[in-house]
C-alpha cells in the first residue's frame, strides 16, 4: 500500500509540473520539452502553422550561439489570442529554427515584460517581443522612466500590423472619420465619444484625429470630441450596441463580421480609417482620409520589435539579426503572416540599425503627438 | 467519426484532470491543447476543446469535496456542503450527487444552447452594464447569507475582498492604486484569482492542521464507507433546485464579461433563500452541492450562446476558443449559425457527447478516486504544497511573484481563522469586485455621472426588487441564527 501511495504521490506531482509548465499560452518550442503535451502542441503548431509546405522542425536544426538553449521569449500583453501573442509565436518559430534554441512564448504583461528587461541578464535568453506600446507606456507615463528606451536594447522589427480601425453604428451613417467631423460641425450642440484606451495605440490614433479637427475646424469643433477610456474590444463593441459609445477603436479581424449584410440593427457597424494601409480589407486608411500630423498625412500601424536588456552581448545581437534576415526571406513565414493580415519586413528594415533608428523616430513621432494630445481628463465623456 | 469521439475522450480526461488540480482550469486546459488543434480540421478540433472545457469545469468538485480546495474558482461554493460531506464519511455519495448535478446542468444548458440561443442573445443585448453591474451586487449579496450569524464580520471580510481585488492598475487613467513602489511591475493586473483562491483554502488549512499537528494515522472519516450511500433519492424534492441552478448558470454564462465564480455563487445564494431548512445549507447537504454544481456546469452552454450568436466570448474559457476558430478562418459572429448550419450542428453533437463522456469517465472510477482521503496527511500535504505551488506559478505565465501572493494569502487565510473573519466572504468579495468596479464606471460613464440610471430601466428594477428581497431575507435569517444559538448556550 505504502508504495502504492509513492507511486501515486508522485504521479500527481510529476503530472502538475508537467501541466503548470505548459499552462496558458506557453507554449514550448524546439526540441527539449519538458511535457509531451507541449512538444506535441508545439509540433501541431508547427504542422499547421505553415501551410502545406515544409514546417521548422520540432528539433531545431539552426546554428548559434543559443544553439540547444532555452529562450524565454516575454510579450507585454496577457492574452494568448491577441496580435503580440500571434505574432510572437510565429517569429519564435521561426528564429527557433534557424538560430537552434528552444523558445517559449510567455505573455506576462508589459510591466512584468518591461521589468524583465531591467532583471535578465544580457545573454540573449530573454528577449522581449512587443508593439509601440513599449515605449509609449513610459512617455503616457503608465510605467516609470527607469523602463525607457535608453535603458534596454533595441533589436530587430519583425512584422507590423496595420489592421487596427474605427467603427461606429451602421444607422450612424459614417463611413469615415471626414463624416464624423462633418457632423460635428453641422451639429453645433452634439458631441461624439470615442472609446479608447489609456495609453494604447487607439489614443494615439485618437489624438492625431483629434489634433487634425482642431487644426483644420478650429477649436469649437475639436472640443466636442469625446474621450470614454478603457474596455477590452469585447467592451468596446458592447459600448457600441448600447450606444454608450459613438466611435470605437479595434482590430478590423474583429469588427469585420459586423459590417456584413444580415447583421441585425443593434449590432451592424461601419468600419473605416484604419492606422495603415491593410492589404485585402477594403478600408481606407487615416492617411487616404486626409488625417495628417504636422502637415504629414498620419500613418501608425502597430511595429513590432525585439528588445533585450541594455547590457546584451553585442554577438547575439549580430545573431538575432542574421537569423531574423533569414526568417523575413522564408516563403513559409511569409504565407503564416500573411494569413494573420500582418506585413512582412524587408530583410533591410529587419536590420539591426535601421529597426533602432526607425523605433526611436516613431516614439519621437508620438512624443511630440503626446506632448500636443488634449488632456483625457479634460475631454473624458 | 471515431477520431471525434476519442478526441472528444481525450479533452474530457485532460480536462478533469486539470480541473482536479488545484490553480489549473478549464482555460489552461484549452488554452495548452489549442496548439495541437492547429493539424486538425474545424469539428475534430471542437470536440476536443469542448471536451476539455466540460472536463475542466467538472475536474474542479473532486478536491473542492475531498480535501476542501476548489479546483476551479467556479467550484468554491462546492466546497461548502460537499467537504463537510466528505468529513462525515460521505465523500463519495457527495462526490456522485455533484457529478449527476453537473450531468444536469451541462445537459439543460445544452438544450437552452440549441433551442434558444437567438433568444438568449437577443437578451443578452438587453443587459448593458447598469443590469451587468446589478446582477453582480445581487450575487453579493450572498455574503449576508453565508456569513452564519456573523453579518458583521462578514460583510467586512466581504467589503475587504472587494477593495483587495481593486489593487492594481486603473485602466481608466493607467494610475496605480495601493500598489507600493517596488511591486508595480507585478501588480498592475492585481492580485491574481488563483494564487489568492489556494492560498486561502489550501494553504492555511494546512498551516491550521500543521498548528493541531500531524496525525500518523489514517483519519477514521473516509471517503465512502461509514456515511449515507448515493442514490438518485438524494435528489428527491431538488429538481427546481437542479433546474434553477443550471438556467442561472446559463444566463450568467450569456452575459459576456460576468465570471463563471458569480454563476455558482448566486445560484448557491438562490438554493439558500428558497430552501425550506435553509439553516442546513453550509452543513454537508445534498441542495446546496446540487446548486453549485449544476450552475457552473450549467455556464458551458450558456457562454457558447454569445459566442457563436454575438462574436463576444462568454467566459475566459470561451475567449481562447474563438482562437481555435479564428484560426481555422471562421468568424463567429451574428452570422455564425446560418452560414455554418453544419459545424453549429456539430457543436451541438459535440457537447452532448462530452457531457455523456464526462459522466461516465468519473461517476463509475470514482470509488477510486475518493480514496484520496484515505492518503495520511503527513503524505497528502506536501504533494498538495507542491501542486498549489506549481498552479499559482503558472497563473500568470511563470512568475514567482504568485508564488509569494499564494504563501501570503495563506498566512491572511489562517489569521482570518485566528480572530474568526469568514475568509469565503472575502474570497467573494474579491473575486467579484472587479466586474462591480467595472460595470459601475461603465454605467455612470455612459451616463454623464448620474447615479439615477442604476433605476431607469424596468430589468433593473426587477433586480433592484430581488437584491433587497435577498438582503431582507439574509438579515431575518442572521437574526434567527443567533437567536438560535443564543438558545443553544441556554439550554
Amino acid at each position: 500500500m505504502k508504495k502504492l501511495l509513492s507511486v501515486v504521490l508522485a504521479g500527481a506531482m510529476a503530472m502538475s509540473i508537467l501541466a503548470g509548465c505548459g499552462s496558458s499560452g506557453g507554449i514550448q518550442v524546439g526540441g527539449g520539452s519538458s511535457s509531451t503535451e507541449t512538444t506535441a502542441a508545439a509540433a501541431a503548431t508547427q504542422a499547421a502553422g505553415s501551410g502545406e509546405s515544409a514546417a521548422p522542425a520540432a528539433s531545431a536544426d539552426g546554428e548559434s550561439s543559443l544553439k540547444g538553449q532555452n529562450v524565454r521569449v516575454v510579450i507585454g500583453s496577457t492574452s494568448t489570442s491577441g496580435d503580440s501573442y500571434m505574432m510572437a509565436d510565429v517569429v519564435t518559430r521561426y528564429l527557433s529554427k534557424y538560430m537552434g534554441f528552444n523558445g517559449k512564448v510567455d505573455a506576462i504583461g508589459n510591466a512584468a515584460a518591461l521589468e524583465e528587461m531591467q532583471t535578465a541578464k544580457g545573454d540573449g535568453k530573454t528577449v522581449m517581443m512587443f508593439h509601440d506600446m513599449t515605449y509609449m507606456s513610459v512617455l503616457f507615463g503608465a510605467v516609470d522612466e527607469k523602463y525607457s528606451l535608453e535603458n534596454m536594447t533595441i533589436g530587430p522589427r519583425f512584422g507590423r500590423n496595420p489592421g487596427a480601425c474605427f467603427g461606429a453604428a451602421k444607422e450612424s451613417g459614417w463611413t469615415s472619420l471626414k463624416d464624423v467631423t462633418e457632423y460635428l460641425k453641422a451639429n453645433p450642440d452634439k458631441t461624439v465619444s470615442f472609446n479608447i484606451e489609456a495609453g494604447g495605440t487607439s489614443h494615439i490614433a485618437f489624438a492625431a484625429y483629434y489634433l487634425d479637427v482642431k487644426a483644420k475646424e478650429g477649436d469649437e469643433v475639436a472640443s466636442r470630441i469625446k474621450a470614454i477610456v478603457g474596455g477590452t474590444t469585447a467592451e468596446k463593441l458592447q459600448r457600441l450596441w448600447d450606444r454608450n459609445a459613438d466611435v470605437i477603436y479595434g482590430d478590423t479581424s474583429a469588427f469585420e463580421q459586423y459590417t456584413l449584410d444580415g447583421v441585425e440593427a443593434q449590432l451592424a457597424m461601419n468600419m473605416f480609417d484604419s492606422g495603415s494601409t491593410v492589404e485585402g480589407v477594403d478600408i481606407q486608411s487615416m492617411a487616404d482620409d486626409g488625417v495628417e500630423f504636422n502637415g504629414k498625412p498620419f500613418d501608425f500601424p502597430k511595429d513590432f520589435a525585439m528588445y533585450f536588456p541594455k547590457d546584451t552581448d553585442a554577438n547575439v545581437l549580430a545573431e538575432y539579426e542574421a537569423a531574423m534576415k533569414k526568417v523575413v526571406n522564408d516563403p513559409d513565414f511569409q504565407a503564416d503572416m500573411k494569413k494573420l493580415y500582418y506585413t512582412v519586413l524587408s530583410e533591410d528594415e529587419v536590420g539591426l540599425e535601421a529597426s533602432q533608428q526607425f523605433i526611436l523616430d516613431k516614439r519621437d513621432m508620438c512624443a511630440e503627438i503626446i506632448a500636443q494630445a488634449p488632456n483625457l481628463d479634460e475631454i473624458t465623456a | 467519426m471515431i477520431t471525434n469521439i476519442l478526441l472528444a475522450v481525450l479533452g474530457v480526461i485532460a480536462g478533469i484532470i486539470f480541473g482536479a488540480i488545484p490553480g489549473m482550469t478549464a482555460t489552461m486546459a484549452v488554452a495548452v491543447f489549442l496548439p495541437m488543434t492547429y493539424a486538425y480540421d474545424l469539428v475534430p478540433a471542437l470536440y476536443l476543446l469542448l471536451g476539455l472545457y466540460v472536463g475542466g469545469i467538472s475536474g474542479g468538485l473532486v478536491p473542492a469535496i475531498l480535501i476542501n480546495i476548489p479546483g476551479t474558482p467556479s467550484s468554491i461554493t462546492t466546497t461548502f456542503d460537499g467537504y463537510p460531506m466528505a468529513k462525515r464519511g460521505e465523500g463519495e455519495r457527495a462526490l456522485k450527487v455533484g457529478i449527476v448535478s453537473s450531468f444536469f446542468g451541462g445537459i439543460i444548458s445544452l438544450l437552452a444552447l440549441a433551442l434558444f440561443t437567438p433568444l438568449l442573445s437577443a437578451a443578452a443585448l438587453k443587459f448593458s452594464a447598469v443590469e451587468k453591474f446589478l446582477i453582480i451586487l445581487f450575487a453579493l449579496t450572498v455574503i449576508a447569507a453565508l456569513s452564519n450569524g456573523q453579518m458583521l464580520r462578514g460583510v467586512f471580510s466581504g467589503f475587504l475582498g472587494v477593495l483587495v481585488s481593486l489593487i492594481g492598475m486603473f485602466s481608466v487613467n493607467n494610475n496605480y492604486r495601493m500598489v507600493p513602489l517596488s511591486l508595480k511591475p507585478y501588480l498592475s493586473d492585481g492580485f491574481q484569482l488563483l494564487p489568492v483562491l489556494i492560498g486561502l483554502f489550501a494553504i492555511s488549512q494546512i498551516f491550521e492542521e500543521a498548528e493541531e499537528g500531524m496525525r500518523f494515522k489514517i483519519e477514521k472519516v473516509d471517503g465512502n464507507n461509514s456515511g449515507t450511500k448515493f442514490s438518485m433519492a438524494d435528489f428527491k424534492g431538488q429538481g427546481v433546485n437542479v433546474v434553477r441552478s443550471a438556467l442561472i448558470g446559463t444566463f450568467m454564462g450569456v452575459l459576456p464579461g460576468v465570471g463563471g465564480s458569480a454563476a455558482s455563487i448566486l445560484a448557491y445564494s438562490q438554493a439558500k433563500s428558497w430552501s425550506k431548512h435553509p439553516e442546513l445549507l453550509g452543513t454537508g447537504v445534498a441542495e446546496g452541492l446540487v446548486a453549485s454544481e449544476s450552475s457552473n456546469n450549467g455556464l458551458t452552454g450558456g457562454a457558447m450562446i454569445p459566442l457563436l450568436s454575438l462574436g463576444i466570448p462568454g467566459d475566459s474559457t470561451t475567449a481562447v476558443l474563438i482562437s481555435a476558430f479564428m484560426l481555422q478562418g471562421i468568424q463567429v459572429g451574428p452570422l455564425f449559425i446560418t452560414q455554418n448550419t453544419e459545424t453549429w450542428h456539430q457543436i451541438l453533437i459535440a457537447m452532448l457527447l462530452c457531457n455523456i463522456i464526462m459522466f461516465l469517465c468519473m461517476f463509475y472510477p470514482i470509488k477510486w478516486i475518493s480514496k484520496i482521503i484515505y492518503i495520511p496527511r503527513q503524505r497528502l500535504y506536501p504533494v498538495i504544497i507542491m501542486i498549489c505551488v506549481v498552479g499559482a506559478y503558472a497563473a500568470k505565465n511563470g512568475r514567482m511573484f504568485d508564488v509569494w501572493s499564494l504563501l501570503f494569502a495563506g498566512v491572511v487565510g489562517y489569521l482570518f481563522g485566528k480572530i474568526r473573519i469568514p475568509k469565503t466572504c472575502f474570497l467573494i468579495g474579491f473575486i467579484l469586485g472587479k466586474d462591480l468596479e467595472n460595470y459601475f464606471i461603465q454605467a455612470v460613464s455612459a451616463s454623464k455621472g448620474s447615479l439615477l440610471v442604476f433605476f431607469s430601466r424596468p430589468i433593473g428594477w426587477v433586480i433592484w426588487v430581488l437584491i433587497i428581497a435577498s438582503i431582507v431575507y439574509a438579515v431575518m435569517d442572521d437574526r434567527k441564527q443567533k437567536a438560535r444559538k443564543k438558545a443553544e448556550a441556554a439550554g
